[in-house]
């Protein structure tokens, strides 16, 4: 896959609709594209945020460990982007996460995701934005469950 | 003084050149010698007369020689000759004398100017902007720089020469004389005062020429909306208006520049007019010689040029002044604190508290930054100051680290008042780490160690005659005869004894502020010099064995691709790929490459210069796309970026020109070096442009093979080939210990690896000699090529190595992981016990640890926090008013 493809790819999450190709394409090139069989662990609950990453291809599982016990959370598909929280939070890691089925990643370290996010603003309110609507959305679902 | 005995030396022989010509019209051609019959004539006899009270009579001294009329003039002719070449010399020799008072000076303009900079008050020195700071420095100095050396020596050798042609022509003609000075006078009046008006049309010009620019850049902006209202009637009119305005004031500028030619002209012309006339009337009745004639005509023709440039020096003079003052102005001595004194130093108690009475610092509004601040800090003690940004917590950390110098009240230390402590004795004791880390060029080892160049050395004593005459030249331009060739580093302040001892301090002050790690990495990119131990040498060659053991037992063989002379490395450059091996001087290096004869005729006979060039192509636009909105020297662009961000509008118009290419134009040779340049640090895993396909791939095999049977016996010492059995010095250390590359893509490959790597440098004892190139590592312009953290890092790591009694850290944690962080706060708890640190955080997230946590609220302190020493009796003291 080349890095125009990655940025194609990058283009279609809905949060980097409105990005310029241009600033896709830095980012792209900031970071290093991985590759992962299933099963590979990308990183473990209470890792530190090392990094970021936007799936290009393939699936992840989201699972958390606990008394031996692997529950998974939720699984995450092609065109999106996982790890950030941490990075953006400075947190570890809140859970494990492990290749569904081969996976391709574009993977950003968190103090190259620094200087990208203080000097391409574009970028930067795109991924707010990205946050905003996740909190929206699970406010919302808060409200649902109290209404019911 | 020395130029200006040297111009009145000249004066004599200035004269006597006027005179010459006299003698040889009047005694050679007219045969005034030759009177009475005399068929030779006696010259260069000298004689000295006695005057009559001392009885008369004369000595010869010289007999001097007897010529006939022929010999007489030759002789005559050639006296004058050497006159002139004696004046030439003379004019020679006073011109060199004045450059160089003139560079003299510039240079100690310069330098006071640098060093008033340098004593700014810190205030003062974030007002200034740095280019302007440098412009003033280095290029507005120049024509005052320049002046100085004709300011004094301009019109004493002019004025004189002028002086002497006018007594000349008044000694050979009083009436003559008195013609010239009058015309003289007249030019050096009248021609100033037209000249005046005549530079003021000129400001003028160039004002109205600035706004016209100005506008018509602001209507080319404005343009869309110009069309989009249909006014550009309206617009061309205003633009018409101003080429109007402009047109009148050049044609007023014209009319004065050449009236003031023409009257220049005219007085010049004119008086020759009056020589001929009454001259020549004078000469016609007797009453002036033929001889003294033309050597006035010859001594008038000396007269205007000096006062032309009399005239030009006086319009300089004036210039420069406004431009001093304009300069000095900027350098103002309110503006100065005192200088850097060595033998100012103090010696101040290390457990003296710090006391603040009612501290209080404004901006320039008047606006209270910092209210009201009564307050003791016990010494050694540990102390958070913590306060949102912007509070007052930042301004008292500025305080302490003397940021800030305009405030009110005292701040003390035992009884010394800090404020009129010397720099120099406040930087023994106390360090202060930026919020903005400063870091200047160079390598991780002198970013660090900046902080111990304060030694003071000894000036040496000269040794050769250069050394000499650069030591008198620094001194009489009152220059530091200390340069920087000489060690500066003050070693005892680093707690050690020598050169040797220092990297392991360097270390030490990193791994504090968590940096062991980086330096690590960083000196597995270095490479090892030409003059390494033989022993490391061949410990390193050794060592790749062991490192494929290791990578074997660790699984991760496969993470590397190694250097295989039959095959592609996709993980090398394309140029890597084509030398196999690494370039060793500049011929070959990655732009060398590019233009070198031999391997552009190898890639060509491989049919790759085109490809190349293309690939190269693909490779600008995308830089361009992607990099053109970055600011110049952006760390991105020097991490990713494959060419300069100073290159990129050379090849955006490149770019224009390949695209044009059906209309015509051609590509230059040039412009194909910089494309193959280019193309040839393509990395396809790293850049990712799919440039590269398999057939490419073995086009690039057949010229690497290509290039090393046909390679020329002069360029070995060029290039290094990857050899299994050597040590490839132009190469990292890293791709010498694995013999191959890391492969991109392979999550944590690189940390694997490189944990696997310092597994067998610890066995081999090779360890350290990573930490030192790790030292080495070149930080790039404003340590561009460090990330946010380890700046700070350093610029901590350079507070902590000259062993401060008290250290302030002025700057957010935040661009730290939260265990790194905490980790380095430690790591000064540690360093620093039984010493003074103050650090100033947002927040209390790291306040454990320290004696005593100050909180601010705004501009006030909120809470003064109990000190673990608070049963020694109270260190508080109430803020009036609370």
């Amino acid at each position: 896959m080349s890095i125009q493809a990655e940025c194609a790819a990058l283009q279609k999450i809905p949060m980097f609709h409105e990005v310029d190709i241009a600033k896709l394409r830095l980012f792209a090139l900031s970071g290093q594209r991985m590759s992962y069989e299933a099963g590979d662990v990308i990183f473990r609950e209470n890792d530190p945020p090392e990094a970021l990453y936007v799936i290009l291809e393939g699936t992840v599982d989201v699972i958390k460990e606990a008394e031996g016990h692997r529950v998974r959370l939720a699984q995450i598909g092609e065109g999106n982007m996982f790890g950030e929280t941490g990075v953006l939070c400075d947190q570890a890691r809140t859970a494990t996460i492990e290749a569904a089925t081969p996976v391709t990643v574009i993977q950003i370290d968190r103090y190259t995701f620094n200087e990208v996010a203080r000097d391409v603003p574009q970028l930067t309110l795109a991924i707010a934005k990205e946050l905003a609507r996740r909190v929206e959305s699970m406010n919302r679902q808060f409200a649902a469950r109290a209404d019911a | 003084m020395a130029i200006l005995l040297l111009i009145l030396g000249s004066l004599p022989f200035y004269w006597m050149s006027l005179d010459v010509p006299k003698r040889i019209v009047n005694e050679a051609l007219q045969g005034e010698a030759f009177t009475d019959g005399q068929t030779t004539a006696n010259l260069f006899g000298m004689s000295l007369g006695l005057p009559e009270f001392l009885g008369g009579g004369s000595f010869t001294l010289f007999e001097g020689f007897d010529f006939d009329q022929i010999g007489y003039l030759l002789a005559l002719s050639f006296l004058f000759l050497f006159f002139v070449l004696v004046n030439g010399a003379f004019r020679y020799r006073i011109n060199i004398d004045k450059g160089v008072l003139a560079e003299r000076m510039l240079r100690r303009l310069r330098f006071d100017l640098f060093s008033r900079l340098m004593r700014f008050r810190p205030e003062d020195a974030r007002q200034v902007k740095p280019a302007e700071a440098a412009t003033m420095i280095n290029n507005e100095v120049e024509p005052i720089g320049g002046f100085i050396g004709d300011a004094f020596v301009l019109p004493v050798f002019l004025g004189t020469q002028a002086l002497t042609a006018l007594l000349f022509i008044m000694a050979q003609s009083f009436m003559l004389g008195l013609v010239a000075m009058s015309i003289v006078l007249l030019q050096a009046f009248i021609i100033p005062i037209l000249r005046r008006k005549q530079l003021e049309y000129a400001r003028a010009r160039q004002l109205a020429a600035r706004k016209l620019a100005g506008r018509i850049g602001e209507m080319v902006d404005g343009a869309p909306l110009i069309h989009g209202h249909g006014t550009a009637p309206y617009a061309e009119a205003e633009v018409g208006g101003r080429l109007a305005h402009l047109f009148r004031i050049r044609v007023a500028l014209y009319n004065r520049k050449y009236a003031v030619k023409y009257l220049n002209t005219l007085l010049s012309q004119i008086t020759p007019f009056f020589f001929y006339a009454i001259g020549g009337y004078f000469a016609l009745t007797g009453s002036l010689d033929i001889g003294q004639l033309v050597a006035v005509i010859a001594a008038y023709k000396d007269l205007p040029p000096p006062v032309k440039e009399l005239i030009d020096w006086d319009q300089r003079r004036a210039d420069v002044t406004i431009k001093y003052h304009q300069v000095i102005s900027q350098f103002g001595a309110e503006k100065l604190m005192p200088k850097v004194d060595p033998k100012a130093d103090e010696k101040l108690s290390a457990s003296a508290p710090l006391r603040m009475d009612g501290v209080r610092v404004t901006d320039q509004r008047g606006s209270p930054l910092l209210d009201s601040l009564t307050l003791t800090i016990e010494r050694p003690s540990h102390v958070a100051l913590v306060g949102a940004p912007g509070s007052g917590r930042e301004v008292l950390a500025r305080l302490l680290g003397r940021q800030s110098t305009d405030f009110e009240g005292r701040l003390r230390m035992g009884e010394v008042d800090l404020a009129r402590l010397s720099n120099y004795a406040y930087s023994r004791h106390f360090a202060y780490a930026l919020p903005e880390p400063i870091l200047f060029p160079g390598s991780l080892r002198e970013n660090v160690t900046f902080s111990l160049q304060r030694s003071q050395p000894a000036v040496p004593t000269p040794k050769t005659a250069a050394e000499r005459l650069a030591l008198t030249e620094s001194e009489r331009s009152g220059n530091p005869q200390v340069d920087t060739e000489v060690d500066w580093v003050d070693y005892a302040a680093a707690g050690v004894s020598s050169a040797d001892e220092l990297d392991q301090a360097v270390f030490a002050a990193l791994r504090t502020t968590g940096l062991e790690g980086d330096i690590y990495n960083f000196g597995l990119l270095g490479k090892l010099s030409r003059s390494t131990d033989q022993d490391v040498l061949e410990r390193v060659v050794n060592a790749r064995h062991v490192v494929r053991e290791h990578l074997a037992e660790e699984n991760l063989l496969n993470v590397i691709e190694p250097f295989d002379p039959s095959n592609f490395n996709r993980n090398a450059s394309l140029g890597e790929n084509l030398v196999f091996g690494v370039a060793a001087g500049e011929r070959l290096s990655a732009r060398g490459l590019a233009s070198d004869r031999f391997f552009r005729a190898i890639i060509s006979s491989e049919g790759l210069e085109k490809p190349l060039a293309d690939l190269g192509l693909n490779i600008a636009e995308t830089t361009i796309e992607t990099f053109a909105g970055l600011p110049p020297g952006h760390p991105l662009f020097e991490r990713y970026a494959l060419m300069q961000s100073s290159e990129l509008e050379e090849f955006a118009e490149l770019i224009e020109k390949a695209q044009a290419r059906d209309a015509g134009t051609k590509l230059s040779s040039v412009d194909y070096d910089r494309l193959i340049g280019l193309a040839l640090g393509y990395i396809e895993p790293r850049h990712r442009l799919s440039l590269i396909d398999p057939a490419l791939e073995q086009r690039v095999l057949r010229a690497r093979q290509s290039f090393r049977k046909f390679i020329p016996q002069d360029y070995e010492a060029e290039i290094e080939f990857y050899d299994p059995d050597r040590v490839i010095h132009a190469a990292p250390i890293r791709d010498n210990l694995l013999f191959g590359r890391v492969a991109y893509g392979i999550s944590n490959s690189e940390q694997k690896v490189a944990a696997v790597l310092k597994t067998s440098l610890t066995e081999l004892g090779l360890l350290e000699t990573v930490y030192k190139l790790g030292l080495d590592y070149d930080v790039g312009p404003a340590g561009k090529l460090l990330f946010a953290p380890q700046r700070f890092a350093v610029n901590l790591a350079r507070c902590l190595i000259r062993q401060p009694e008290a250290l302030i850290v002025d700057g957010s944690l935040s661009d730290f992981s939260g265990d790194d962080a905490t980790r380095l706060v430690n790591g000064l708890h540690e360093v620093m016990k039984g010493k003074t640190l103050i650090m100033s955080f947002s927040d209390r997230t790291y306040v454990e640890g320290f004696d005593r946590v100050i909180e601010f609220d705004g501009v006030r302190v909120s809470d003064y926090g109990q000190t673990s020493k608070s049963a020694a009796g109270p260190q508080l003291e109430p803020v009036p008013g609370e």
